[in-house]
């Protein structure tokens, strides 16, 4: 099937294949399932958030709790992007950029996630307990 | 160790340059996340185990993390030490592989190897520093990256190779 597309056939892709040993390939694999069982994981051990943390343009916005149902217009350099926090999870209900992949982000609850809006610079993060920036210190 | 001849010598400066230069370079360029990269400085750092061994790549490991975190300044903050451990611990699961293995890796498992190790040392002293397991949700995310940019890392460190040593094909291990 694959030997059709003519971009698989391209020589740089079958070098590149051919480089691969068998151990490599059970590495790859390996690092694969190990990345989707930390998901599952990560999605069950983690903590619930508390608290949501928005940044629009690299400035920091304000802070939400969970609890509290609301609406919030963030408008960035690219529009006006909504944010909506209802049944303690956060969403993007509106946004101005045609990929739209803040809204299909969903809902998010859990301390540590991101919805990010790279068009219109904005950043929501959830954190736990106590209202503070989780992500800063991960190195550049 | 040995002392080496001053031709290889002025190889293993020209790497550690190398190394020092793109891992500045590639702090300059912004990225959507902080923690995605590519980690082009590891080229050169995998290029010196693929062709000298563990020991001068550790150095020119050692060369690139001081040096680049002078040049991008904050060296001694959170982040240079995140990078120092995950560099020193990448580079070292690197030379294990490369010794310990037989040979059955090529260049791209050792990158990805090293790449991944990388990404989980960060983490690792990112919640430490933290006291916050939170970073760890970041986990499957960073292994992922870590297994695409490893993979392209190491595709181009076996051509540099390859172009370097005059195409020869040698096993891994050194």
């Amino acid at each position: 099937m694959l030997r059709e597309r003519e971009s698989w056939r391209h020589p740089a892709w079958r070098t590149a294949w051919r480089l691969l040993t068998p151990a490599d390939r059970i590495l790859i694999v390996i690092v694969f399932l190990g990345a989707a069982a930390s998901l599952i994981w990560s999605g069950r051990g983690t903590e619930e958030g508390g608290w949501v943390h928005v940044e629009v343009a690299g400035e920091f916005h304000g802070e939400y709790p969970l609890t509290e149902t609301r609406v919030v217009d963030l408008d960035g350099p690219a529009g006006r992007t909504v944010m909506e926090i209802h049944d303690r999870a956060v969403r993007i209900t509106a946004a101005p950029c045609p990929n739209q992949c803040c809204r299909r982000r969903g809902a998010v609850n859990q301390a540590g996630q991101l919805i990010v809006c790279v068009p219109n610079r904005v950043l929501i993060s959830v954190a736990g307990g106590a209202p503070a920036a989780v992500v800063d210190a991960v190195a550049r | 160790m040995n002392a080496r001849p001053a031709r290889d010598m002025a190889r293993l400066g020209l790497l550690a340059g190398t190394a020092v230069i793109l891992a500045v370079m590639e702090n300059q360029v912004p990225r959507p996340l902080p923690w995605m990269r590519l980690g082009l400085g590891n080229l050169p750092v995998l290029v010196a185990l693929l062709t000298f061994g563990f020991g001068p790549a550790f150095g020119v490991s050692v060369v690139k993390v001081l040096l680049g975190g002078f040049l991008g300044g904050g060296l001694g903050g959170p982040a240079s030490i995140m990078g120092m451990v995950a560099g020193g611990a990448s580079v070292t699961t690197m030379g294990a592989a490369c010794r310990w293995s037989g040979g059955c890796f090529s260049a791209v498992g050792v990158s990805i190897i090293g790449a991944v190790t990388h990404q989980l040392a960060q983490l690792g002293v990112a919640s430490a520093y933290m006291g916050h397991t939170a970073v760890l949700s970041l986990l499957p995310l960073a292994m992922l990256s870590g297994l695409l940019s490893g993979g392209i890392i190491g595709l181009l460190a076996e051509w540099s190779r390859r172009r370097l040593t005059g195409g020869e094909a040698r096993p891994v291990h050194a």
